[in-house]
């Protein structure tokens, strides 16, 4: 299962131009520095993360690497589990970048929120990063990369959108209660991701056990 | 215990059809698979090692039902390359070692020196002859049992070939290991294998040793008017031509005895395979 992690990540890592990331990230960075997009960015990274490491699908449908993995001594279990555990990394990686920006965002004092919300929105983004993963994993084994992708702008649209809504009402710089009713949402959010999370695996499992290469 | 084992495998497409596909084979040998395109030899290979879920018959592998566990000692080359070009042959060794508990990395860049594979170059830059090599040292480094190939010499130049041809070769001499090599390339299979399968149209016609095709069965061949005279159930195939006929016959010896007044000659398995298809020669 380790090999194929590596598999996707290294794939991942040798798609991308490392010269562009960095000066992706140089440019949030310095942005970060001058305006208040900082706290905002911090967000998208950890929900971009996850968008990225669906990417495996495309790649290893283009190489057949589907099928050659269906005759490793792996389980359908563990090719299925090895996925969910690249776009985890990939996801930590998202938060990494995120919480740089934000740190550089409030070190030079252009945060445009609070502390405390902006922890909020970023656990936020983690728990919307996950359930976009949950949601989309099972779909790209449903439909393959092709036509995965139109599932994928849909569930990115959505979560974004929503993400987005819960941004602006921490921007209004709300009550006490009310903040007090975003950390219960956000109980609520992890509460209903934390419990996908394994139906979401073994959906896919069942999906991926009846498909042929 | 047999290296492989199929019974009565079967597997329905809407416009094809892989039916009672039905052969073994012996540690230390090598099976060579022949068959015209979408006659079912890469269907057969999937449903071997569970690419498809074949939908009757029962497939054995070294004595065991397949699952992940006995996948450890298969290893697979199919027509092409499934690595990504992204990567090198660097990056899968790291990635196969973690798969496979008997991949050994020397072996590997054992391999890929000897097959002339630069390690740390993107696979994408292989040609087509080098992805097939890379293949190969990859299904081999994990020193496997069963090598299972589809098609592996597509692509490669003679020497290449010759290399290849010569690592199986040496891969069963210790006699516990097997191979099952799909393939065009007849001359090749006169060369190598032990054992001879032919499928077409998705049944299996022929499953033969490959020294009785070629001691015992026979071309015979004559002029389109000695035809009324051959009687069909002696022969296992026909071709008929505008100036000769050639027809496969399974005991030589007798149809040279029993139709003296045509040619019996010895058949190879290119004659064997074509004869076994039939047809009419324009």
């Amino acid at each position: 299962m380790k090999g194929l992690i590596r598999y996707d990540l290294l794939q991942l890592r040798c798609g991308v131009k490392g010269a562009f990331v960095c000066i992706y990230l140089g440019v949030i960075g310095v942005l970060s520095f001058v305006s208040d997009v900082g706290s905002v960015f911090s967000c998208l990274f950890v929900f971009l993360s996850a968008m990225f490491g669906v990417a495996s699908f495309s790649y290893e449908e283009q190489t057949d690497w589907n099928r050659y993995t269906s005759a490793m001594p792996l389980t359908v279990r563990q090719i299925v589990l090895a996925r969910y555990g690249s776009i985890a990394v990939c996801i930590a990686l998202g938060m990494a970048a995120g919480a740089l920006t934000a740190a550089l965002a409030f070190v030079s004092g252009t945060a445009d929120l609070a502390f405390a919300d902006w922890l909020l929105l970023f656990v936020n983004s983690l728990l919307g990063a996950i359930l976009y993963m949950e949601c989309l994993i099972p779909l790209m084994y449903r439909l393959g990369a092709e036509k995965g992708r139109i599932a994928m702008l849909l569930v990115f649209g959505v979560l974004f959108g929503v993400l987005s809504a819960l941004a602006n009402f921490m921007e209004l710089g709300v009550e006490a209660q009310a903040a007090q009713a975003g950390l219960y949402l956000t109980v609520g959010f992890a509460a209903v991701v934390l419990a996908l999370l394994p139906v979401s695996a073994a959906l896919s499992v069942r999906i991926r056990a009846k498909r042929e290469f | 215990m047999k290296a492989l084992e199929l019974r009565g495998v079967c597997k329905t497409y809407p416009d094809f059809a892989l039916r009672d596909i039905e052969f073994s084979i012996q540690l230390g040998t090598i099976t060579g698979l022949v068959g015209r395109n979408g006659a079912g030899k890469t269907t057969t290979i999937k449903s071997i090692v569970g690419t498809v879920h074949p939908d009757a018959g029962s497939i054995r592998i070294l004595g065991r039902e397949p699952d992940a566990d006995v996948m450890q000692d298969v290893g697979v080359v199919y027509d092409e390359c499934c690595f990504s070009g992204l990567l090198t042959a660097g990056h899968m060794d790291a990635v196969l070692r973690d798969v496979y508990r008997g991949w050994s990395s020397d072996l590997f860049f054992g391999l890929c020196e000897r097959y002339a594979l630069p390690v740390n170059q993107k696979i994408k830059t292989f040609s087509r002859g080098m992805k097939q090599k890379l293949s190969i040292a990859a299904a081999l480094a994990h020193s496997p049992r069963l090598l299972l190939l589809d098609e592996p010499t597509g692509g490669l130049d003679p020497v290449a070939r010759g290399e290849i041809l010569d690592d199986l070769r040496e891969f069963i001499e210790d006699g516990q290991h097997a191979v099952l090599l799909s393939t065009h390339i007849t001359t090749d299979l006169d060369r190598l294998a032990d054992r001879i399968v032919i499928l077409s149209g998705g049944r299996l016609t022929l499953d033969e040793s490959k020294d009785v095709l070629l001691d015992e069965y026979g071309v015979l061949r004559g002029a389109p008017d000695q035809l009324a005279q051959l009687d069909r159930a002696d022969v296992l195939g026909l071709r008929r031509g505008a100036y000769a006929f050639e027809a496969l016959c399974p005991d030589r010896a007798a149809a040279a005895a029993r139709y003296p007044a045509l040619t019996c000659d010895r058949a190879d398995i290119e004659q064997v395979f074509r004869l076994l298809e039939g047809g009419i020669e324009r």
